[in-house]
C-alpha cells in the first residue's frame, strides 16, 4: 500500500459512505486507478443525487427566503434533516447562517450527514463557530469519521481548536483527518495543535496497530518540520514496537512514507533504526529495496547504509545483489547523483571477490561519469584499496576505461590517488601497476609517466619495483 | 451534460467490473435517496399546521415522487 494507495483507501471509503460497500473483488480493482478518479466518481454521484428533484427544493428555498429566520428554522425542524439538507444549497449563505443559529447542534449534525459536503464547505463560515465545533464533536463521537473528516479542512481555526479541546479520543482525531478532502492542508491543522497534544495523538496512534497506516499517511502529508517531529517521536519508541512497525510497513507496502521521512530522523536515532532486528530479515530488506526502487527513493536509503555496521552492510550487499540489474543500477546512479558514490565502494568492500565480479558486470560501469565519480569518491574518502579492488575486477573494457580516466587530464586522478599511496598494501601495488599497463593512448601514457616521475622517491620506487616483480618495465611501457 | 451522463462518462475511465459495481450501488443509493426524500416530505406535511401545510404543498407540489 503506497501513500497514493492510502489516499485511495480514504477515497474509496468516502465513496462507500455515499453508495454503500462495494464487493471486495471489485474494490480491489481500484488499485489500478488514481485516487483522483475515485474522487471524480464521488463528485458525479453527489451531483446525481443532489440534482434529483432539485426543482422541488429550489421552490422550497424560495419559501425559506420569504420566511423569517425564526420561522425558517421551525420549518427546517418540522421537515427534518433530509429536506433541510437538500434545500440548503439553494438558500443564500447568510440566511443559512441566521437559520443555523436557531437550530440545535444535534440537528445541524444530522443535516451534515445528509447534505452535499461540497455545499457545506462554502456554508460553514456563515455558521457560528461554537455550533460548528459542537456539531463536529457530535459527528466524531458518533464515529462518523468520513463526514467529519471531509469537512475538517474547511473549518475555521477557532472551531478546530474547540474540537481539539472537546475531543479526548486521540485515535478518533487521527481517523477523522484521514478523510480530509484537501489533505495538503493537514499541516495547517497540525500547527494548531500544541506539542504536548501532538505527542499524545501520535503515541495514541502508535498504540493502536489499526492506525499505523494513518500515521504513515499523516507523515506523508505534512511539511518537513512536522514530519521530523512525528518521525522522531516514532523512532524513540521501544525496539519491539519499531520492529513490529517495520513488519507492518513491509506487509502493507508502506515503505514510501518511511523512506521519505528518513532524512528528518536525528543521527542517533538512525543508528538504532537501521540495526533493528526486523531489518535483518531478507524478505523485509527486499521489500524495502523494491519500494525504494518503485518510488524512486533509492537515494533516501544511502544515509541508512552509511550508518550500518560492517556485518549489516555485508548483509545489505548480499541481498542487494539479488535484486537484479535494474535495482542495482538505479541505486548506483542515485548514489552518484547525490554525491554519495563512496557508499558504492563501502558496500563493495563488504563483498566477496565473486560478488564484486558479479557487480562489475553491470552496464552502468561503462559510463565514464559513474566511474569518474567512484574514483574521485574512493580517493576522497581514502577507500583506495576498495577502489583498486573494484577496478581490477571490472571486465577488460571497463579496466581500460577506468585506467584511461585516471590518466586523463595529465594523470590528475592518478596523482591524487598516489598522494594517498600510504593506504596501499603490497597486492594493491601490483593491481595498480596492472591497471596502469592498460593505458593505450600515447598522450595519456606520457601524462602518467610524468606523474610517476614527479612522485616521491618512495612512491616511484614502489611502483617500479612492483612492476619489475611482475616482469614489466612500467615507464618503458608507458613511453610506448 | 446531465449528472447521470457525467457519472457514466467518469465510470468509463475505471476498470469495467469496478465501474459496474459502482453503477449498481449508485443506482440503489439514488433509489433509496428518492424514497427517503419522498417519505420525509410526506412526514413533513403531517408535522405542519394546516396553513403551513397548504403553503408547503403549493411549494413542493406533488412531483416530489416523480423522477425529474
Amino acid at each position: 500500500m503506497k501513500t497514493s494507495s492510502l489516499q485511495m483507501v480514504a477515497e474509496l471509503e468516502k465513496l462507500q459512505a455515499l453508495i454503500g460497500k462495494l464487493p471486495a473483488a471489485q474494490r480491489n480493482l481500484a488499485s489500478q486507478c488514481q485516487p483522483g478518479q475515485i474522487r471524480e466518481v464521488r463528485d458525479a454521484v453527489l451531483d446525481n443525487l443532489h440534482s434529483d428533484q432539485a426543482s422541488t427544493f429550489r421552490r422550497l428555498s424560495c419559501l425559506v427566503r420569504a420566511l423569517s429566520a425564526k420561522h425558517a428554522a421551525r420549518l427546517a425542524t418540522d421537515c427534518g434533516p433530509v429536506i433541510a439538507a437538500r434545500t440548503l444549497p439553494f438558500v443564500e449563505p447568510l440566511k443559512v447562517g441566521k437559520i443555523a443559529r436557531r437550530l440545535s447542534v444535534e440537528f445541524l449534525a444530522d443535516i451534515t450527514l445528509k447534505a452535499d459536503p461540497r455545499a457545506l464547505r462554502t456554508l460553514i463560515r456563515h455558521v457560528p463557530t461554537d455550533q460548528i465545533a459542537s456539531a463536529a464533536v457530535i459527528l466524531i463521537e458518533q464515529q462518523q469519521y468520513v463526514t467529519a473528516g471531509q469537512l475538517a479542512d474547511a473549518l475555521p481555526s477557532t472551531a478546530i481548536r474547540q474540537v481539539l479541546a472537546l475531543i479526548d479520543d486521540d485515535v478518533a482525531l487521527l481517523r477523522t483527518v484521514f478523510y480530509m478532502d484537501e489533505p495538503d492542508q493537514l499541516g495547517d491543522i497540525i500547527r494548531l495543535v500544541d506539542n504536548e497534544r501532538l505527542n499524545r495523538i501520535i503515541l495514541a496512534g502508535l498504540g493502536n496497530r489499526d492506525t499505523w497506516p494513518i500515521l504513515m499517511w499523516v507523515i506523508d502529508q505534512v511539511g518537513r518540520d512536522i514530519k521530523s517531529r512525528i518521525t522522531n517521536l516514532i523512532v524513540e519508541r521501544d525496539p519491539e514496537t519499531l520492529n513490529e512497525l517495520i513488519n507492518v510497513a513491509n506487509s502493507q507496502a508502506l515503505w514510501g512514507p518511511i523512506l521519505r521521512s528518513l532524512d528528518t530522523i536525528k543521527e542517533r536515532h538512525q543508528r538504532s533504526l537501521v540495526h533493528l532486528q526486523a531489518l535483518r530479515d531478507e524478505q523485509v530488506l527486499e521489500g524495502l529495496m523494491k519500494a525504494a526502487y518503485d518510488e524512486g527513493l533509492m537515494a533516501n536509503t544511502i544515509p541508512l547504509i552509511e550508518t550500518m555496521n560492517g556485518d549489516l552492510q555485508a548483509f545489505v550487499a548480499k541481498v542487494g545483489l539479488r535484486q537484479g540489474a535494474d535495482i542495482l543500477e538505479a541505486f548506483i546512479r542515485d548514489a552518484v547523483r547525490q554525491n554519495h558514490a563512496a557508499v558504492i565502494l563501502t558496500l563493495l568492500s563488504r563483498m566477496t571477490d565473486e560478488q564484486v565480479k558479479e557487480l562489475t558486470t553491470l552496464s552502468v560501469f561503462h559510463d565514464n561519469f559513474i566511474l569518474q565519480a567512484i574514483v574521485s569518491a574512493g580517493i576522497g574518502t581514502g577507500q583506495i584499496r576498495s577502489l583498486i579492488r573494484f577496478a581490477r575486477r571490472l571486465p577488460g573494457k571497463g579496466q581500460e576505461l577506468l585506467a584511461s580516466l585516471m590518466a586523463a587530464d595529465h594523470g590528475a586522478l592518478l596523482e591524487r590517488l598516489l598522494n594517498r599511496s600510504e593506504l596501499l598494501g603490497d597486492s594493491d601495488w601490483n593491481e595498480l601497476v596492472s591497471l596502469l599497463s592498460k593505458i593505450r593512448i600515447p598522450d595519456q601514457a606520457r601524462g602518467v609517466a610524468d606523474v610517476i616521475h614527479y612522485q616521491s622517491r618512495q612512491t616511484a620506487q614502489a611502483l617500479k619495483s612492483h612492476a619489475e616483480n611482475m616482469g614489466m618495465d612500467l615507464l618503458k611501457a608507458l613511453r610506448l | 451534460m446531465t449528472p447521470s451522463a457525467q457519472l457514466s462518462s467518469v465510470l468509463d475511465t475505471l476498470p469495467d467490473e469496478l465501474a459496474e459495481a459502482i453503477r449498481n450501488n449508485a443506482e440503489t443509493s439514488l433509489a433509496t435517496h428518492r424514497q427517503e426524500t419522498a417519505s420525509e416530505l410526506e412526514q413533513a406535511r403531517h408535522h405542519l399546521s394546516l396553513p403551513s401545510r397548504l403553503v408547503f404543498n403549493l411549494t413542493t407540489g406533488k412531483d416530489h415522487q416523480a423522477k425529474e
